[in-house]
């Protein structure tokens, strides 16, 4: 086997905490929009000027779109947790509003905290349960949780098709 | 205002659009990390992770799009600066 059960769940968990990261930033970018269309509003006061009020109506638009990608990266996380659940159940946490519904600021980021310390603390209760499980796949006598067993089921199937060694490459970037 | 004080005042918009599109900027490399992750680690075909991964694509789009947007309006926004003088 070429990839343990603990390093594939912490590249998810990298995948999330990355996703949620670049949702923060987003909503980061729309507030420093929203203060250039203030400024440019304020300069362009009382004038017809054709290019000013162009400005001001960009980085309007600039706003909105940031927002929009805060919200496509929430959706994006929603999905990879809802990923992580199907193989690990109950380790993050799904989203409690409508799917459709824009997420505040403080939304994304309390989200974001609750999935990472819950991924977190399941990973710690069963990465030493995984670590038995791929050193001892074949004795059926261990007890081994329901969940840690789908776990390691559903990552043999993923892990399999590729070559032996090819998730060296792919497990730490930043290392 | 006078025209000092609004080429001032335009000069703080450029700032923080510049701000937006460096933090955007900073967003698009994070997506394309997000993505490398993404495609390197999970089952491709599983519609959860289909749906993962056409949201990031769409962010991405998206995110390059904000920062041609915000180059656009600092162009603007200088161009209108020029005519003050």
């Amino acid at each position: 086997m070429s990839a343990s059960v603990a390093e594939v769940l912490a590249q998810l968990r990298e995948l999330l905490g990355v996703i949620d990261q670049a949702a923060v930033t987003a909503l980061r970018a729309q507030t420093d929009a929203r203060h250039a269309q203030t400024a440019y509003q304020e300069a362009g006061t009382g004038t017809q000027n054709t290019d000013i009020n162009q400005a001001i109506a960009l980085v309007r638009t600039a706003a909105e779109k940031a927002g929009r990608v805060a919200h496509l990266l929430a959706g994006a996380a929603t999905a990879y947790a809802d990923y992580i659940n199907t193989i690990a159940p109950g380790t993050a946490p799904t989203r409690q509003s409508a799917p459709e519904a824009m997420p505040t600021g403080e939304e994304l980021v309390t989200e974001a905290g609750q999935r990472s310390s819950r991924f977190n603390s399941w990973l710690r209760r069963t990465s030493g349960k995984a670590d038995d499980l791929q050193d001892g796949v074949s004795d059926a006598t261990k007890n081994i949780g329901e969940g840690t067993k789908a776990v390691g089921e559903a990552v043999r199937h993923r892990v399999d098709p590729h070559p032996a060694g090819h998730a060296t490459t792919t497990g730490s970037p930043h290392e | 205002m006078n025209v000092e004080q609004v080429k001032a005042t335009i000069g703080r918009g450029d700032r923080a659009a510049d701000e937006a599109k460096t933090a955007m900027a900073q967003v698009r490399d994070q997506i394309t990390e997000a993505a490398r992750l993404a495609t390197a680690t999970h089952d491709s075909r599983h519609p959860h992770v289909e749906r993962g991964h056409d949201r990031l694509k769409q962010a991405h789009a998206e995110a390059e799009a904000v920062i041609a947007v915000l180059s656009a309006a600092v162009d603007a926004a200088e161009t209108y600066r020029r005519t003050l003088g």
